[in-house]
């Protein structure tokens, strides 16, 4: 029969498993540092069974773990430009933003201010609208003041031959998603809307050319996200 | 065509694991305020699953502590198309764990083994809640009780292929054998 020495695929679920000694499982380490497909393996088998360890129940940890890794982080990452080091300091102003140029920076950015920074008397909703296994949002949505809502493009959307893209805002508490119209796969769009609260979920379905004809989405919904206040 | 029922059942899925992804891109670039907030959405369920491998508290706040560690200076590196962030960060909190128990702990409790933990059906019903959870779920139970019993304990205690043959009371090659059987059955499930 064989072993896992000859199948490179079994070895690496033996360890993802942890079933190994401690001398194997150095081994195996010490073969993917130097083999990029042992190290693909690995977090194929890593992805399989990693939901297994949501049979375990959370448990807090004691209170003062965050001021260890506080201090452990105090270096920064070896990888980190002085161009990229000094952004966190630049996401404190919101203008910087609401400037910045569709790509990366701006999800980056923009999603500082959604989850991390608290800022007073910030008046907007925002809302960031992905996927759910992107690696960042596609759509970012900015509620105006006068209750429209302000949609940028931070990422190419791909979208069928005679189909369209279709905004709908889904309010707390509401069983059916409203439809604030077609979206433009690129660009801006300012949607005109009274729906901007905290809260309130953005949808976006692929649809027939033209929007869905029945008034409820009848395509796939591909992104969504939730308008949160920046405060 | 999908319904607004399927969509809505869908929802779920949308929220946590786009903002986890931007999180880490956030930390490679050297924020601290992203680290803090994946510490705050991650830290518990990171320490229960190092908590179950160690056995003992100071132990599982190591291994949690040495895993975001991790995270944070590998940020850079994580791909997204290899896997969600919770999978990244289950496999860098159980290695720090299992590395801990092997260095450390074994050494001074000797073999000793953990409580009784069964693979008990019901812990395995919270795999449910995800789609790449409810295709492990399924394929785990197409496969022999005692196999699959083998699979958990060894995932989710950490235990070592002597441990499980000293535990189940089976000879050591057997157990060998289970494993690697119960594992090429499940590649061969999972990627049906």
């Amino acid at each position: 029969m064989s072993g896992p020495a000859d199948d490179p695929d079994l070895l690496a679920a033996e360890y993802v498993l942890g079933c190994l000694e401690a001398e194997q499982m150095r081994a195996v380490e010490a073969r993917a540092e130097a083999d990029p497909g042992l190290r693909a393996t690995i977090a194929v088998w890593q992805a399989r069974l990693a939901p297994l360890a949501s049979a375990v129940p959370p448990v807090h940890p004691p209170p003062d773990l965050w001021t260890r890794l506080q201090a452990s982080i105090a270096v920064p990452p070896a990888s980190t430009s002085p161009r990229v080091a000094a952004l966190p300091r630049a996401w404190r102003s919101i203008g910087v933003w609401r400037a910045a140029a569709a790509g990366a920076l701006a999800v980056a950015a923009a999603l500082a201010v959604i989850l991390v920074v608290r800022r007073p008397a910030a008046p907007d909703y925002v809302a960031a609208l992905a996927s759910p296994n992107a690696p960042a949002p596609s759509f970012l949505a900015e509620a105006q003041t006068d209750g429209s809502i302000l949609v940028r493009a931070l990422a190419a959307v791909q979208v069928p031959g005679g189909r369209d893209l279709e905004l709908w805002a889904l309010p707390v508490g509401a069983q059916r998603p409203v439809s604030l119209g077609v979206l433009p796969a690129t660009g801006t769009r300012l949607v005109p809307s009274n729906l901007a609260r905290a809260g309130t979920r953005l949808l976006v379905s692929l649809e027939p050319s033209g929007g869905s004809p029945t008034g409820q989405p009848t395509g796939p919904v591909l992104l969504a996200g939730t308008l949160t206040r920046l405060e | 065509m999908v319904g607004w029922q399927r969509v809505e059942a869908g929802l779920q899925e949308f929220d946590a694991s786009p903002v986890l992804a931007s999180l880490v891109r956030l930390c490679a670039e050297g924020d601290r305020a992203a680290f803090r907030r994946i510490y705050e959405l991650q830290a518990a369920r990171l320490h229960g699953i190092a908590l179950r491998i160690t056995r003992q508290p100071a132990l599982a706040a190591d291994a949690v502590h040495d895993a975001l560690l991790q995270a944070w200076q590998n940020a850079a590196r994580f791909d997204v198309g290899r896997g969600t962030v919770e999978a990244w960060l289950v496999g860098l909190v159980r290695y720090r764990a299992l590395d801990i128990v092997r260095r450390r702990a074994r050494d001074v409790l000797g073999l000793a083994l953990p409580e009784s933990v069964d693979a008990d059906p019901d812990p395995l019903a919270n795999l449910l809640a995800t789609a790449e959870g409810e295709a492990l779920h399924r394929c785990l139970e197409t496969l022999e009780e005692q196999r699959r019993r083998l699979i958990v304990l060894a995932f989710i205690d950490g235990l070592t292929h002597a441990e499980l043959a000293a535990r189940l009371e089976l000879p050591l090659g057997t157990v060998k054998s289970w494993i690697r059987r119960a594992l090429a059955a499940l590649r061969t499930c999972l990627e049906r």
